[in-house]
């Protein structure tokens, strides 16, 4: 017997708040322009991801203009 | 050194022999601007007169083509991707030849600039506005490389795609936050 109350699981009069304000701003690091950041920065992300969710994007669109 | 450095090494060794040797551009030219985010995107800036001579390079090196057409093609290597966008236009041909040769963590390579860069990222927005990346990325180019860019050259792109609106929009956005 599971004696556990029951977790409400639809709340309608609640509207969902972000944990942390409406905006987050994207805060990309400043780097020292010769890449030795990036380079830094893919080697743990590599080994956080070591392997890689497949690519489904092409280069598509019409409008080349450059 | 991170398996797509390696990736990157050996495509701009391979490069040597092109009539203009590429030049780095997408998110990883980002880095070259003080702009650096994680990405994966292998995107590189050629002259459209070496496109069968690279497309031959790439397929000795292991990628196979999974598109290409006039203005761009994609490459991939099991989990690798590379991309080439064809410079066939007066402006893209001129970016091109403009590329700066730097001094990198990857070795020398050319870097196009920072006003170029924010030119093709606005032609990828328009391509596929769900793209916001793009967006953010342009805001962090301006963001970053304020006081530095030739805005006369910036705004001259987005009036190519009609989109001198969202740079007056951009540039008060950067204003807000820095006063």
């Amino acid at each position: 017997m599971n004696s556990s109350p029951k977790l409400p699981i639809k709340h309608p009069d609640r509207v969902a708040e972000p944990l942390v304000g409406g905006y987050v701003a994207s805060a990309p690091l400043p780097g020292k322009g010769d890449l030795s950041d990036w380079v830094e920065l893919m080697e743990v992300v590599e080994a956080l991801c070591p392997v890689w969710p497949e690519r489904s994007e092409t280069r598509g669109g019409s409008d080349w203009r450059l | 050194m991170s398996r797509l450095a390696d990736q990157i090494k050996q495509a701009v060794a391979a490069f040597v022999g092109c009539k203009t040797t590429p030049a780095l551009i997408g998110g990883l030219a980002l880095a070259a601007h003080q702009v650096v985010r994680a990405t994966r995107d292998v995107d590189f800036l050629v002259d459209a007169d070496d496109a069968d001579r690279l497309h031959d390079i790439l397929l000795d090196l292991g990628y196979r083509c999974v598109h290409r057409s006039e203005d761009a093609a994609n490459y991939l290597r099991g989990d690798e991707g590379l991309d080439l966008l064809y410079a066939h236009r007066p402006i893209a041909r001129r970016l091109l030849g403009e590329a700066s040769e730097r001094a990198t963590a990857l070795g020398t390579l050319r870097v196009i600039g920072a006003e170029g860069l924010i030119g093709f990222k606005l032609q990828a927005l328009v391509n596929n506005p769900s793209r916001t990346r793009d967006l953010d990325d342009i805001r962090a180019l301006l963001r970053a490389q304020r006081g530095r860019l030739n805005m006369a050259e910036v705004h001259e792109y987005f009036a190519l795609f009609d989109r001198t609106e969202l740079l007056d929009e951009l540039l008060a956005q950067i204003a807000d936050k820095t006063s």
